[in-house]
């Protein structure tokens, strides 16, 4: 005959409040509304599925996670940007004004992993992005100079009449590298 | 005026059915009721087979009017449904900067304070932009218990919510969990009591009241299948007896709350 089961404790609601589930419960409140307009307008594929500027196979196995943007999203939105204080650019956020870092953020949503690379690739014309972004036109091309400038994007293909421009948006890791190698 | 977000962070805790009879039990008692589903599943239009031509996010987003977004469920009982663009509603409040406060604006804009004496919103489990909208709206928060513990961790979670939401806000009238309502309730399962138990210990331990305990019911199911109120379908079941104190509670308790404020 099996054995009657004990009686059933309550729950401990002390350790119920101190569950680790809690943490972060506003986490979502913490992007900034500029940045959810950006992800709002940002486009689903700027490069078609299975068609990539390198012709190396797109990586379709590990797409782009959702958390991992988000994360670096919000990170992004939190730079603060004191104005007469001097700080030292630890992040690559910190070597870029605030429509060059939106932008950047931009282009890395946008774009799409190749296989191993760090870096995302995005096709896009500059009405298409200056239009996505909310910028405008020149804006966009003295914000994309810049971030070629400080080794934040690289032109892989340039724009012909046919075609748009391809960017290889370089990961934080590969700006900070190069920066640093740059001097 | 009665505003009350039912909200329980967990799925499956009778969190429609309680809006959706509470609001028939108002409606009984003589209150003209609003009735908001948050949820992008959209389940009080299927439980009550309305069949709006406008939804929540026409009402938000296009900015439409409250009279030609609600459809009438009861002669006073009016629905906001949702739909599956609830989502994209929620994504583009998300970008203004005035996003907690977006329910507050828009039924105040829509005159809806003086059209109704009660609103009630229900929202989707996880915790986002309409359930803080919803929270800071009505002030309120009715929190259905389902009998089993991760229920009860989803209560736990909508009164960390509300507090960290008064943290922030750090309004004049704080956002209260005006009680806990165990639903689906067998005393006959083992699992009961250690609930009840539970909540008993919750209830005391953060100053929420613990509200009569709902009785599990299959009418409840037979009646969403018939597209039906309680009452409807069946006038004498259990589980609509035992809203109907709740809904007397909630009106009482509510009612001595305003005029406290008054006072």
């Amino acid at each position: 005959m099996p054995k009657r089961l004990s009686k059933i404790d309550p729950l401990d609601i002390d350790e119920l409040f101190q569950s680790p589930s809690l943490e972060g419960m506003l986490s979502f409140r913490e992007v900034d509304p500029a940045m959810a307009t950006l992800r709002l307008q940002a486009p689903q594929h700027s490069v078609p599925i299975g068609v990539t500027p390198t012709g190396l196979t797109p990586r379709g196995t590990e797409p782009i996670g959702v958390t991992d943007i988000l994360a670096e999203v919000e990170d992004a939105s939190r730079t603060g940007r004191s104005r007469g204080r001097i700080m030292r650019a630890v992040k690559v956020e910190d070597g870029h004004s605030g429509n060059e870092n939106s932008l950047y953020w931009y282009l890395w949503r946008s774009g799409r992993h190749i296989r191993n690379s760090k870096s995302r690739f995005v096709q896009m014309g500059y009405a298409l992005i200056s239009k996505s972004a909310g910028l405008d036109r020149t804006n966009v091309q003295n914000i994309l100079r810049s971030l070629e400038t400080k080794l934040a994007i690289r032109v892989v293909t340039p724009g012909t009449v046919k075609s748009s421009t391809v960017y290889e948006v370089l990961s934080c890791e590969q700006i900070l590298l190069q920066r640093r190698e740059a001097g | 005026m009665i505003r009350v977000v039912v909200a329980n962070q967990r799925g499956g805790v009778a969190k429609t059915t309680t809006a959706v009879t509470l609001a028939r039990c108002f409606a009984e008692r003589g209150l003209k009721t609003l009735l908001i589903d948050t949820d992008p599943q959209s389940s009080i239009s299927s439980i009550l087979a309305l069949k709006p031509q406008f939804h929540l996010f026409d009402f938000l987003i296009q900015e439409f009017a409250l009279r030609e977004c609600v459809v009438p469920a009861h002669p006073l009982i009016d629905v906001l449904c949702s739909s599956r663009k609830t989502q994209q509603a929620e994504d583009i409040i998300a970008t203004q900067q005035s996003r907690d406060v977006m329910f507050e604006r828009a039924l105040a804009d829509s005159g809806a304070d003086k059209e109704y004496d009660a609103v009630l919103i229900d929202v989707a489990p996880s915790f986002s932009w309409f359930q803080t909208c919803g929270m800071i709206y009505a002030r309120h928060v009715l929190t259905p218990v389902a009998m089993e513990p991760l229920s009860v961790q989803g209560a736990v979670a909508s009164i960390s919510a509300a507090m960290e939401l008064n943290q922030l806000f750090k309004r004049p009238e704080n956002i209260r969990v005006v009680g806990l309502l165990p639903v689906m309730v067998n005393q006959r399962l083992a699992m009961t009591e250690p609930i009840m138990e539970s909540l008993r210990r919750l209830s005391a331990q953060r100053d929420v009241p613990l509200l009569p305990a709902v009785r599990t019911d299959t009418t409840v199911v037979k009646a969403s299948k018939d597209r039906k109120f309680l009452p409807e379908y069946d006038p004498k079941c259990k589980a609509w007896e035992d809203y109907k104190v709740v809904a007397d509670r909630l009106i009482e308790f509510l009612s001595n709350e305003h005029q406290t404020a008054n006072a």
